[in-house]
C-alpha cells in the first residue's frame, strides 16, 4: 500500500468513527449519563422475577403491586433493637421530608420480616405503624422471602439458638429502591438518616425518570 | 433527662459498690404487643477496671449482653461474654454498638414506664450487681433516645 492510500484509508476510518459517535449521541438524545455520580444507583436496573408475600393490609406484595409506584424495601425482624428501628425511623423521616416538599409522589415503604416464626403479620402491622401509618409490612415462608430477597441482593440468616434457646437474625441493612417498572435501581446503604435517604432516593428517581 | 440522671444517681447512691460504677440515661426501647424482644441502652462509667458480664430484667425471660456489628453491609448481633471497662473509662451501650438484649418478653413494654434492669459486673474474681430503673422510650427513638426524625429528647421522666 502506498503512503497516499494509507492516508486515505486512515481519513476514511476517522471520518466514519466521528460520524458514528455523532449519530449515536443524536439517537440517544442526551449525553452519556454519569452513573457514578448518583449514590447507590444500579443502572441498568435489575428486573425482578415472580414473588408473592403476605402483607399487613391483605393485598399481597407481588410484582403487580410494585408496578407503577416507587418502592423502598427494607428487610429485618421486630426483635431487632438497633438497626431495624433506626432504619425505619430514618425511612419515616425521609417520607416526611419528601411529603413536606410536595415531592413524595407515589412512593411506598415496605418492611419485610425475615423472621416469620416470631413475627406474625398482626405483630408486624403494629410494629410498622409505630413508625409510619403508611408503611406496609410483609412476610412469608423462608422460600417465599428468598424469591424476593435473592434478586434484590438481600441476605438473611437465622442463627442457631444460643444456650438460652434464643436466636438472632443476620440481615442486609440496605434499603432497596425498586422503580415503577419493577426493576431494582438502587441500594441505599447506611447511614440511614432521613436527609440521606431522601437525598439519595430523589437522585436515583430523578436519574431513572430522565432516562424516559 | 436531668431528672432521670438525678434519679439514677440517687439510686446509685444507695447501691454504690467498691468499683464506683455509675449509670447515665438508662432506657429501653418500647415494643408493640406480640413483639418478643427489645434492647436496653445506657452509658456506664467505672472508676476501676471491671467487666459488664450479664444483665437481667423481670420482663424478659432471657437478658444478654449483645454486640451489633456491620459486616459487608450485613447486620449481625451476637451475645458477648462480657465487655471490659477501663478504670475511669466509659462504656456506651447505644444503637450501633453494644446493647442489653431482652428476649422472650413476658409482655409489651410501653413508653414512659420504668423497667428495672440489673447489671452484673465482674472484677478480680468478684462480682457485683447494680440495678437501675430504665425509662421506656418510643419504638422509633433515635440512637440517643431522641425521637427518630424530630428529636423530642425528653420522655417519660
Amino acid at each position: 500500500m502506498s503512503r497516499g492510500r494509507r492516508w486515505t484509508l486512515f481519513l476514511l476510518l476517522a471520518v466514519a468513527g466521528v460520524s458514528a459517535g455523532y449519530l449515536a449521541s443524536e439517537w440517544t438524545g442526551k449525553p452519556s449519563p454519569d452513573i457514578g455520580a448518583v449514590d447507590g444507583l444500579i443502572w441498568p436496573g435489575t428486573p425482578l422475577p415472580a414473588f408473592a408475600l403476605e402483607t399487613t393490609d391483605e393485598r399481597p406484595l407481588d410484582p403487580d403491586r410494585l408496578a407503577g409506584q416507587w418502592s423502598l424495601l427494607f428487610f429485618g425482624f421486630t426483635n431487632c433493637p438497633d438497626v431495624c428501628p433506626t432504619t425505619l425511623s430514618g425511612l419515616a423521616g425521609a417520607m416526611d421530608v419528601l411529603r413536606d416538599d410536595g415531592d413524595l409522589g407515589d412512593s411506598q415503604v415496605y418492611f419485610v420480616s425475615v423472621d416469620p416464626a416470631r413475627d406474625p403479620l398482626a405483630t408486624i402491622g403494629k410494629y410498622v405503624a409505630a413508625f409510619d401509618d403508611a408503611f406496609v409490612g410483609a412476610t412469608g415462608s423462608i422460600e417465599a422471602i428468598d424469591q424476593l430477597a435473592r434478586p434484590l441482593g438481600v441476605l438473611h440468616v437465622r442463627n442457631e439458638p444460643d444456650e438460652n434457646g434464643m436466636y438472632t437474625v443476620d440481615h442486609s441493612a440496605a434499603i432497596i429502591v425498586v422503580d415503577p417498572d419493577g426493576r431494582r435501581v438502587g441500594i441505599l446503604s447506611t447511614p440511614h438518616t432521613p436527609q440521606e435517604i431522601a437525598r439519595r432516593f430523589r437522585e436515583i428517581r430523578g436519574f431513572v425518570e430522565a432516562q424516559g | 433527662m436531668k431528672r432521670i440522671l438525678f434519679a439514677a444517681s440517687l439510686l446509685l447512691a444507695c447501691t454504690t459498690v467498691a468499683a464506683e460504677i455509675t449509670i447515665e440515661e438508662p432506657w429501653v426501647r418500647a415494643t408493640v404487643p406480640g413483639q418478643q424482644g427489645t434492647g436496653a441502652f445506657m452509658i456506664v462509667h467505672s472508676t476501676t477496671d471491671t467487666r459488664l458480664v450479664a444483665a437481667q430484667t423481670d420482663v424478659a425471660r432471657v437478658t444478654e449482653v449483645h454486640e451489633m456489628r456491620m459486616v459487608d453491609g450485613v447486620m449481625k448481633m451476637r451475645q458477648v461474654p462480657g465487655v471490659a471497662i477501663e478504670a475511669g473509662g466509659t462504656l456506651e451501650l447505644a444503637p450501633g454498638g453494644y446493647h442489653i438484649m431482652m428476649m422472650g418478653l413476658e409482655r409489651a413494654v410501653t413508653e414512659g414506664e420504668m423497667i428495672p434492669v440489673t447489671l452484673e459486673f465482674s472484677a478480680d474474681g468478684q462480682s457485683e450487681t447494680l440495678t437501675v430503673d430504665a425509662v421506656v422510650r418510643p419504638l422509633d427513638a433515635g440512637a440517643h433516645g431522641g425521637k427518630g426524625h424530630d428529636d423530642h429528647g425528653q420522655h417519660g421522666d
